[in-house]
Protein backbone atom coordinates (compact mmCIF):
# COMPACT_ATOMS: atom_id res chain seq x y z
CA UNK A 1 0.00 0.00 0.00
CA UNK A 2 2.63 2.75 0.66
CA UNK A 3 4.69 1.85 -2.59
CA UNK A 4 1.29 2.24 -4.44
CA UNK A 5 0.56 5.60 -2.57
CA UNK A 6 3.77 6.85 -2.85
CA UNK A 7 3.54 6.11 -6.64
CA UNK A 8 -0.11 7.79 -6.66
CA UNK A 9 1.21 11.05 -4.46
CA UNK A 10 4.07 11.53 -7.04
CA UNK A 11 2.75 11.22 -10.03
CA UNK A 12 -0.19 13.45 -9.56
CA UNK A 13 -0.39 17.07 -10.50
CA UNK A 14 0.23 19.53 -7.73
CA UNK A 15 -2.43 22.13 -8.37
CA UNK A 16 -5.89 22.23 -9.44
CA UNK A 17 -5.62 25.20 -12.35
CA UNK A 18 -8.89 26.88 -12.53
CA UNK A 19 -9.05 28.74 -15.96
CA UNK A 20 -10.77 32.13 -15.68
CA UNK A 21 -11.34 35.19 -17.72
CA UNK A 22 -12.06 38.14 -15.87
CA UNK A 23 -15.15 40.68 -16.44
CA UNK A 24 -12.98 43.13 -18.30
CA UNK A 25 -11.36 40.64 -21.01
CA UNK A 26 -14.75 38.18 -21.84
CA UNK A 27 -15.36 40.59 -24.84
CA UNK A 28 -12.07 39.72 -26.05
CA UNK A 29 -12.50 36.32 -25.36
CA UNK A 30 -15.91 36.07 -27.07
CA UNK A 31 -14.41 37.83 -30.10
CA UNK A 32 -11.76 35.21 -30.32
CA UNK A 33 -13.84 32.26 -30.24
CA UNK A 34 -15.80 33.77 -32.44
CA UNK A 35 -19.14 34.52 -30.50
CA UNK A 36 -19.20 37.99 -29.48
CA UNK A 37 -21.83 38.86 -31.93
CA UNK A 38 -23.95 35.69 -31.11
CA UNK A 39 -24.17 36.87 -27.40
CA UNK A 40 -24.85 40.21 -27.95
CA UNK A 41 -27.54 39.84 -30.26
CA UNK A 42 -29.31 36.92 -27.83
CA UNK A 43 -28.87 33.88 -29.92
CA UNK A 44 -27.48 32.14 -27.27
CA UNK A 45 -28.90 30.42 -23.94
CA UNK A 46 -28.01 28.75 -20.95
CA UNK A 47 -27.12 25.38 -21.32
CA UNK A 48 -29.32 24.25 -18.84
CA UNK A 49 -32.08 26.53 -17.56
CA UNK A 50 -32.77 28.17 -21.22
CA UNK A 51 -31.85 31.66 -19.90
CA UNK A 52 -30.46 34.40 -22.43
CA UNK A 53 -27.02 34.90 -22.12
CA UNK A 54 -26.11 38.32 -21.73
CA UNK A 55 -22.31 39.49 -21.03
CA UNK A 56 -23.63 40.13 -17.70
CA UNK A 57 -25.01 37.32 -16.47
CA UNK A 58 -22.66 34.85 -18.23
CA UNK A 59 -20.84 33.00 -15.96
CA UNK A 60 -18.55 30.37 -17.52
CA UNK A 61 -17.82 28.56 -20.69
CA UNK A 62 -16.71 25.13 -21.36
CA UNK A 63 -17.08 22.96 -24.60
CA UNK A 64 -18.33 19.39 -25.13
CA UNK A 65 -18.35 17.12 -27.86
CA UNK A 66 -16.99 20.12 -30.23
CA UNK A 67 -19.83 22.66 -29.65
CA UNK A 68 -19.40 25.76 -27.44
CA UNK A 69 -22.01 25.95 -24.14
CA UNK A 70 -22.73 28.46 -21.63
CA UNK A 71 -23.61 28.72 -18.33
CA UNK A 72 -25.94 31.68 -16.27
CA UNK A 73 -24.26 33.13 -13.09
CA UNK A 74 -27.50 30.67 -11.16
CA UNK A 75 -25.50 28.92 -9.09
CA UNK A 76 -27.36 25.53 -9.79
CA UNK A 77 -26.56 26.18 -13.12
CA UNK A 78 -22.99 26.50 -12.43
CA UNK A 79 -22.69 23.23 -10.47
CA UNK A 80 -24.22 21.12 -13.28
CA UNK A 81 -21.67 22.74 -15.38
CA UNK A 82 -19.35 21.21 -13.52
CA UNK A 83 -20.79 17.83 -13.04
CA UNK A 84 -21.18 18.13 -16.92
CA UNK A 85 -17.31 18.84 -17.52
CA UNK A 86 -16.39 16.40 -15.29
CA UNK A 87 -17.96 13.79 -17.14
CA UNK A 88 -16.76 15.08 -20.53
CA UNK A 89 -13.25 14.22 -18.95
CA UNK A 90 -14.46 10.65 -18.06
CA UNK A 91 -15.40 10.44 -21.34
CA UNK A 92 -11.91 11.30 -22.75
CA UNK B 1 35.69 52.27 18.33
CA UNK B 2 33.20 49.94 16.98
CA UNK B 3 29.59 52.11 17.72
CA UNK B 4 26.57 50.21 18.87
CA UNK B 5 24.27 52.79 18.15
CA UNK B 6 24.84 53.01 14.17
CA UNK B 7 25.51 49.14 14.16
CA UNK B 8 21.84 48.82 15.63
CA UNK B 9 19.75 51.38 13.98
CA UNK B 10 21.49 49.72 10.54
CA UNK B 11 20.70 46.16 11.47
CA UNK B 12 17.42 46.64 12.71
CA UNK B 13 15.51 46.96 9.63
CA UNK B 14 17.28 43.91 8.35
CA UNK B 15 16.73 41.84 10.79
CA UNK B 16 13.04 42.63 10.52
CA UNK B 17 13.19 41.80 6.52
CA UNK B 18 14.87 38.77 7.12
CA UNK B 19 12.81 37.75 9.71
CA UNK B 20 9.87 38.30 7.45
CA UNK B 21 11.21 36.53 4.40
CA UNK B 22 11.77 33.34 6.48
CA UNK B 23 8.38 33.55 7.80
CA UNK B 24 6.70 34.11 4.11
CA UNK B 25 8.94 31.53 2.76
CA UNK B 26 7.56 28.81 5.56
CA UNK B 27 3.82 30.43 5.14
CA UNK B 28 3.71 31.23 1.09
CA UNK B 29 -0.24 31.50 1.25
CA UNK B 30 0.22 34.42 3.99
CA UNK B 31 2.86 36.13 1.38
CA UNK B 32 -0.13 35.67 -1.03
CA UNK B 33 -2.47 37.56 1.18
CA UNK B 34 -0.54 40.40 1.50
CA UNK B 35 0.55 40.48 -2.26
CA UNK B 36 -3.43 40.05 -2.61
CA UNK B 37 -4.35 43.20 -0.27
CA UNK B 38 -1.41 45.62 -2.04
CA UNK B 39 -2.44 44.25 -5.59
CA UNK B 40 -5.83 45.52 -5.00
CA UNK B 41 -5.29 48.72 -3.48
CA UNK B 42 -2.94 49.05 -6.57
CA UNK B 43 -6.13 47.80 -8.79
CA UNK B 44 -7.18 50.72 -10.07
CA UNK B 45 -3.41 51.51 -12.25
CA UNK B 46 -3.74 48.43 -14.41
CA UNK B 47 -6.17 45.13 -15.16
CA UNK B 48 -3.01 43.25 -14.02
CA UNK B 49 -3.00 44.24 -10.51
CA UNK B 50 -6.67 44.06 -10.26
CA UNK B 51 -6.28 40.23 -11.57
CA UNK B 52 -3.63 39.35 -9.24
CA UNK B 53 -5.85 40.83 -6.37
CA UNK B 54 -8.66 38.50 -7.54
CA UNK B 55 -6.94 35.37 -7.88
CA UNK B 56 -4.67 35.76 -4.87
CA UNK B 57 -7.05 36.56 -2.37
CA UNK B 58 -9.14 33.13 -3.35
CA UNK B 59 -5.94 31.04 -3.67
CA UNK B 60 -4.38 32.29 -0.21
CA UNK B 61 -7.63 31.71 1.76
CA UNK B 62 -7.90 27.93 -0.04
CA UNK B 63 -4.50 27.31 -0.04
CA UNK B 64 -4.23 28.01 3.86
CA UNK B 65 -7.50 26.16 4.29
CA UNK B 66 -6.01 23.25 2.83
CA UNK B 67 -2.26 23.40 4.75
CA UNK B 68 -4.35 23.55 8.01
CA UNK B 69 -6.90 20.33 7.27
CA UNK B 70 -3.89 18.25 6.06
CA UNK B 71 -1.74 19.09 8.96
CA UNK B 72 -4.10 17.40 11.32
CA UNK B 73 -4.77 14.05 9.00
CA UNK B 74 -2.10 11.97 8.44
CA UNK B 75 -2.20 11.80 4.63
CA UNK B 76 -3.38 14.56 2.85
CA UNK B 77 -7.17 14.36 2.51
CA UNK B 78 -6.97 17.67 0.37
CA UNK B 79 -5.19 17.14 -2.54
CA UNK B 80 -4.59 19.98 -4.74
CA UNK B 81 -3.89 23.50 -4.22
CA UNK B 82 -5.81 25.76 -6.46
CA UNK B 83 -4.17 28.12 -9.29
CA UNK B 84 -5.90 30.51 -11.38
CA UNK B 85 -5.63 30.73 -14.75
CA UNK B 86 -6.33 34.06 -16.85
CA UNK B 87 -7.20 33.57 -20.10
CA UNK B 88 -8.17 36.50 -22.09
CA UNK B 89 -8.27 34.54 -25.86
CA UNK B 90 -8.11 31.63 -27.47
CA UNK B 91 -9.07 29.72 -30.44
CA UNK B 92 -12.19 27.60 -30.98
CA UNK B 93 -9.38 24.65 -31.95
CA UNK B 94 -7.50 25.21 -28.84
CA UNK B 95 -10.54 25.64 -26.41
CA UNK B 96 -12.30 22.49 -27.87
CA UNK B 97 -8.77 20.58 -27.90
CA UNK B 98 -8.21 21.88 -24.06
CA UNK B 99 -11.88 21.13 -22.75
CA UNK B 100 -12.06 22.81 -19.53
CA UNK B 101 -14.46 25.08 -18.46
CA UNK B 102 -13.27 29.06 -18.48
CA UNK B 103 -15.02 30.86 -15.42
CA UNK B 104 -16.12 34.53 -15.39
CA UNK B 105 -14.27 36.08 -12.82
CA UNK B 106 -16.35 39.69 -11.55
CA UNK B 107 -14.20 43.03 -10.39
CA UNK B 108 -12.71 42.33 -6.82
CA UNK B 109 -15.71 44.68 -4.85
CA UNK B 110 -18.02 41.21 -6.15
CA UNK B 111 -15.40 38.90 -5.04
CA UNK B 112 -18.35 36.77 -3.04
CA UNK B 113 -19.51 35.00 -6.47
CA UNK B 114 -16.28 34.50 -7.44
CA UNK B 115 -14.75 32.65 -4.09
CA UNK B 116 -18.04 30.74 -4.45
CA UNK B 117 -17.15 29.45 -7.24
CA UNK B 118 -13.57 28.61 -7.38
CA UNK B 119 -14.37 27.09 -3.78
CA UNK B 120 -17.10 25.09 -5.33
CA UNK B 121 -14.93 23.93 -8.28
CA UNK B 122 -12.04 23.26 -6.45
CA UNK B 123 -13.51 20.83 -3.44
CA UNK B 124 -14.94 18.99 -6.07
CA UNK B 125 -11.83 18.16 -7.31
CA UNK B 126 -9.40 18.18 -4.51
CA UNK B 127 -11.33 16.58 -1.44
CA UNK B 128 -10.13 13.13 -1.19
CA UNK B 129 -9.82 12.58 -5.29
CA UNK B 130 -8.48 9.18 -4.67
CA UNK B 131 -12.14 7.34 -3.21
CA UNK B 132 -14.64 9.83 -4.37
CA UNK B 133 -15.69 7.38 -7.01
CA UNK B 134 -16.17 4.88 -3.95
CA UNK B 135 -18.51 6.87 -2.13
CA UNK B 136 -22.43 7.47 -2.65
CA UNK B 137 -23.57 10.10 -4.37
CA UNK B 138 -25.39 11.78 -1.64
CA UNK B 139 -22.84 11.43 0.79
CA UNK B 140 -20.43 12.91 -1.21
CA UNK B 141 -21.97 15.39 -1.56
CA UNK B 142 -22.85 16.13 2.02
CA UNK B 143 -19.13 15.63 2.23
CA UNK B 144 -18.72 18.48 -0.58
CA UNK B 145 -21.11 21.00 1.49
CA UNK B 146 -19.37 20.40 4.45
CA UNK B 147 -16.20 21.27 3.47
CA UNK B 148 -17.33 24.46 1.42
CA UNK B 149 -19.15 25.26 4.39
CA UNK B 150 -15.77 25.00 6.79
CA UNK B 151 -14.06 26.77 3.92
CA UNK B 152 -16.11 29.93 4.57
CA UNK B 153 -16.55 29.41 8.05
CA UNK B 154 -12.69 29.73 8.74
CA UNK B 155 -11.69 32.00 6.74
CA UNK B 156 -14.76 34.08 7.61
CA UNK B 157 -16.36 34.79 4.16
CA UNK B 158 -19.75 35.27 5.68
CA UNK B 159 -21.19 37.24 2.93
CA UNK B 160 -19.94 33.96 0.43
CA UNK B 161 -21.36 31.78 3.22
CA UNK B 162 -24.92 33.35 2.95
CA UNK B 163 -24.40 33.30 -0.63
CA UNK B 164 -23.73 29.43 -0.68
CA UNK B 165 -26.61 29.32 2.13
CA UNK B 166 -29.35 31.18 0.11
CA UNK B 167 -28.89 30.45 -3.41
CA UNK B 168 -27.64 26.79 -3.34
CA UNK B 169 -27.79 24.76 -0.06
CA UNK B 170 -31.14 25.98 1.16
CA UNK B 171 -32.53 24.81 -2.68
CA UNK B 172 -30.40 21.85 -2.97
CA UNK B 173 -30.70 20.19 0.30
CA UNK B 174 -34.17 20.82 1.51
CA UNK B 175 -35.46 20.00 5.17
CA UNK B 176 -36.33 16.28 5.79
CA UNK B 177 -34.32 15.40 2.45
CA UNK B 178 -31.14 12.59 3.05
CA UNK B 179 -28.92 15.04 1.85
CA UNK B 180 -29.96 17.46 4.42
CA UNK B 181 -29.73 14.72 6.95
CA UNK B 182 -26.56 13.82 5.76
CA UNK B 183 -25.05 17.05 6.41
CA UNK B 184 -26.53 18.29 9.50
CA UNK B 185 -24.77 14.69 10.40
CA UNK B 186 -21.22 15.72 9.61
CA UNK B 187 -22.01 19.41 10.81
CA UNK B 188 -22.37 17.82 14.95
CA UNK B 189 -19.57 15.43 13.73
CA UNK B 190 -17.58 18.42 12.65
CA UNK B 191 -18.46 20.20 16.17
CA UNK B 192 -16.83 16.89 17.85
CA UNK B 193 -13.88 17.40 15.63
CA UNK B 194 -14.56 14.05 13.74
CA UNK B 195 -15.28 15.18 10.44
CA UNK B 196 -11.28 15.60 10.39
CA UNK B 197 -10.49 13.40 12.43
CA UNK B 198 -12.36 10.26 11.40
CA UNK B 199 -14.89 10.50 8.67
CA UNK B 200 -12.45 12.27 5.81
CA UNK B 201 -9.13 10.15 7.05
CA UNK B 202 -11.43 6.82 6.67
CA UNK B 203 -13.09 7.70 3.49
CA UNK B 204 -9.38 8.86 2.07
CA UNK B 205 -8.23 5.35 3.46
CA UNK B 206 -10.46 3.76 1.66
CA UNK B 207 -9.78 5.25 -1.55
CA UNK B 208 -6.12 4.39 -0.68
CA UNK B 209 -6.70 0.84 -0.13
CA UNK B 210 -9.27 -0.19 -3.44
CA UNK B 211 -9.02 2.83 -5.02
CA UNK B 212 -7.73 1.32 -8.02
CA UNK B 213 -10.73 -1.38 -8.47
CA UNK B 214 -14.03 -0.52 -10.72
CA UNK B 215 -16.42 0.68 -8.01
CA UNK B 216 -19.22 -1.48 -7.37
CA UNK B 217 -22.71 -1.23 -5.84
CA UNK B 218 -21.59 -3.05 -2.86
CA UNK B 219 -19.02 -0.38 -1.81
CA UNK B 220 -21.25 2.18 -2.19
CA UNK B 221 -23.81 0.59 -0.23
CA UNK B 222 -20.95 0.29 2.13
CA UNK B 223 -20.47 3.67 2.38
CA UNK B 224 -24.10 4.08 3.00
CA UNK B 225 -24.16 1.35 5.84
CA UNK B 226 -20.92 3.23 7.30
CA UNK B 227 -22.60 6.38 7.17
CA UNK B 228 -25.50 5.43 8.70
CA UNK B 229 -23.59 4.70 12.11
CA UNK B 230 -21.69 7.86 11.86
CA UNK B 231 -25.41 9.65 11.90
CA UNK B 232 -26.16 7.92 14.86
CA UNK B 233 -23.41 8.42 16.55
CA UNK B 234 -23.77 12.32 15.55
CA UNK B 235 -27.03 12.29 17.02
CA UNK B 236 -26.07 10.24 20.41
CA UNK B 237 -27.28 11.97 23.84
CA UNK B 238 -25.10 12.02 26.46
CA UNK B 239 -25.31 8.13 28.65
CA UNK B 240 -26.88 6.87 25.44
CA UNK B 241 -25.20 3.67 24.04
CA UNK B 242 -24.81 3.78 20.11
CA UNK B 243 -22.96 0.80 18.37
CA UNK B 244 -19.44 2.56 17.73
CA UNK B 245 -18.40 0.02 15.05
CA UNK B 246 -18.91 -0.67 11.55
CA UNK B 247 -17.70 -4.22 10.02
CA UNK B 248 -18.24 -4.29 6.46
CA UNK B 249 -15.93 -6.44 3.71
CA UNK B 250 -13.73 -2.68 3.25
CA UNK B 251 -14.60 -0.15 5.53
CA UNK B 252 -13.88 -1.72 9.08
CA UNK B 253 -13.69 1.39 11.62
CA UNK B 254 -14.62 1.43 15.08
CA UNK B 255 -15.23 5.02 17.55
CA UNK B 256 -14.11 5.25 20.92
CA UNK B 257 -15.33 8.25 22.43
CA UNK B 258 -13.51 9.13 25.53
CA UNK B 259 -16.47 11.39 27.38
CA UNK B 260 -16.70 10.43 30.85
CA UNK B 261 -14.43 11.01 33.48
CA UNK B 262 -15.91 8.71 35.86
CA UNK B 263 -15.50 5.74 33.87
CA UNK B 264 -11.85 6.45 34.28
CA UNK B 265 -11.75 7.17 37.98
CA UNK B 266 -13.98 3.56 38.32
CA UNK B 267 -12.22 1.16 36.06
CA UNK B 268 -8.81 2.83 35.02
CA UNK B 269 -7.88 2.76 31.48
CA UNK B 270 -9.14 -0.99 30.92
CA UNK B 271 -13.26 -0.45 29.52
CA UNK B 272 -11.26 1.61 26.53
CA UNK B 273 -8.50 -1.16 26.42
CA UNK B 274 -10.70 -3.97 26.44
CA UNK B 275 -12.65 -2.62 23.83
CA UNK B 276 -9.96 -2.13 21.16
CA UNK B 277 -8.81 -5.60 21.86
CA UNK B 278 -12.12 -6.92 20.73
CA UNK B 279 -12.32 -4.72 17.84
CA UNK B 280 -8.35 -6.19 16.97
CA UNK B 281 -10.25 -9.38 17.35
CA UNK B 282 -13.30 -8.44 15.21
CA UNK B 283 -11.13 -7.99 12.41
CA UNK B 284 -11.89 -3.99 12.79
CA UNK B 285 -9.01 -2.61 10.40
CA UNK B 286 -8.77 1.28 11.84
CA UNK B 287 -9.78 2.05 15.48
CA UNK B 288 -10.40 5.86 16.18
CA UNK B 289 -10.29 7.07 19.72
CA UNK B 290 -11.81 10.41 20.02
CA UNK B 291 -12.12 13.24 22.96
CA UNK B 292 -13.07 16.99 23.94
CA UNK B 293 -11.38 18.39 26.79
CA UNK B 294 -7.90 18.58 27.94
CA UNK B 295 -8.67 16.06 31.18
CA UNK B 296 -10.06 13.78 28.32
CA UNK B 297 -7.18 14.79 25.76
CA UNK B 298 -4.54 13.36 28.44
CA UNK B 299 -7.08 9.91 28.95
CA UNK B 300 -6.28 9.35 24.90
CA UNK B 301 -2.44 10.23 25.09
CA UNK B 302 -2.42 7.61 28.05
CA UNK B 303 -4.23 5.18 25.61
CA UNK B 304 -1.97 5.79 23.00
CA UNK B 305 1.06 5.33 25.25
CA UNK B 306 -0.25 1.52 26.00
CA UNK B 307 -0.26 0.61 22.20
CA UNK B 308 3.39 2.10 21.91
CA UNK B 309 5.15 -1.11 21.59
CA UNK B 310 1.99 -3.32 20.77
CA UNK B 311 2.66 -6.07 17.84
CA UNK B 312 -0.75 -6.02 17.67
CA UNK B 313 -2.25 -2.50 17.26
CA UNK B 314 0.30 0.80 15.96
CA UNK B 315 -0.29 4.00 16.25
CA UNK B 316 -0.93 5.74 13.08
CA UNK B 317 -1.68 9.27 14.13
CA UNK B 318 -3.00 11.51 17.21
CA UNK B 319 -3.75 14.97 16.37
CA UNK B 320 -5.26 17.76 18.19
CA UNK B 321 -7.68 20.35 16.64
CA UNK B 322 -9.16 23.47 17.93
CA UNK B 323 -12.64 23.48 18.07
CA UNK B 324 -14.90 26.45 18.91
CA UNK B 325 -13.73 26.81 22.64
CA UNK B 326 -12.10 23.51 23.23
CA UNK B 327 -9.51 21.66 21.97
CA UNK B 328 -9.88 18.05 20.72
CA UNK B 329 -8.10 14.81 19.41
CA UNK B 330 -8.30 11.83 17.24
CA UNK B 331 -6.13 9.07 17.91
CA UNK B 332 -6.31 6.65 14.89
CA UNK B 333 -5.07 3.02 15.72
CA UNK B 334 -4.61 0.42 12.92
CA UNK B 335 -4.53 -2.99 13.54
CA UNK B 336 -1.52 -5.06 12.26
CA UNK B 337 -3.06 -8.18 10.78
CA UNK B 338 -5.49 -5.57 8.38
CA UNK B 339 -2.33 -3.33 7.56
CA UNK B 340 -0.49 -6.61 6.12
CA UNK B 341 -3.19 -7.55 4.09
CA UNK B 342 -3.99 -4.00 2.88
Amino acid sequence: MTLNYIVFVMSEPKYHEIDAVHERNLRELLESLGLLEDVLKGHINCNFCKKKITLDNLRCIYPKNDEILFCCDDIRCFEQTLEDSREVKTDV
Amino acid sequence: MFDWQIFLITSIPWAIFVGLLIYFIKNPEKAEKWYSIIARGLSFISLNWEKSGVARDIQSDINSFMKNINSKTKHPVLRYEVKVKWISGTTREAFVKKGKVIVKMEHHKNQAKNFLYITMDWVGKSLIPEGRHLIDKTILRALDFACINKVLVEKKRYDVRQLFLDEFYELEAPKGSLLEKYCSAFDKLDERGLLIGVVLPEFSSLGRRIGSIIPSEKIKLETIGFMSMLEKLSKRMPGEDVNPDYNGENIKCSIVLVARQETYLTHGLSPYLSHINRCCQDGIRSIYVCAIGDANISLVKKIKDSYAESKKISVVSAETQALDRKKSIALHLETKNNQSQA
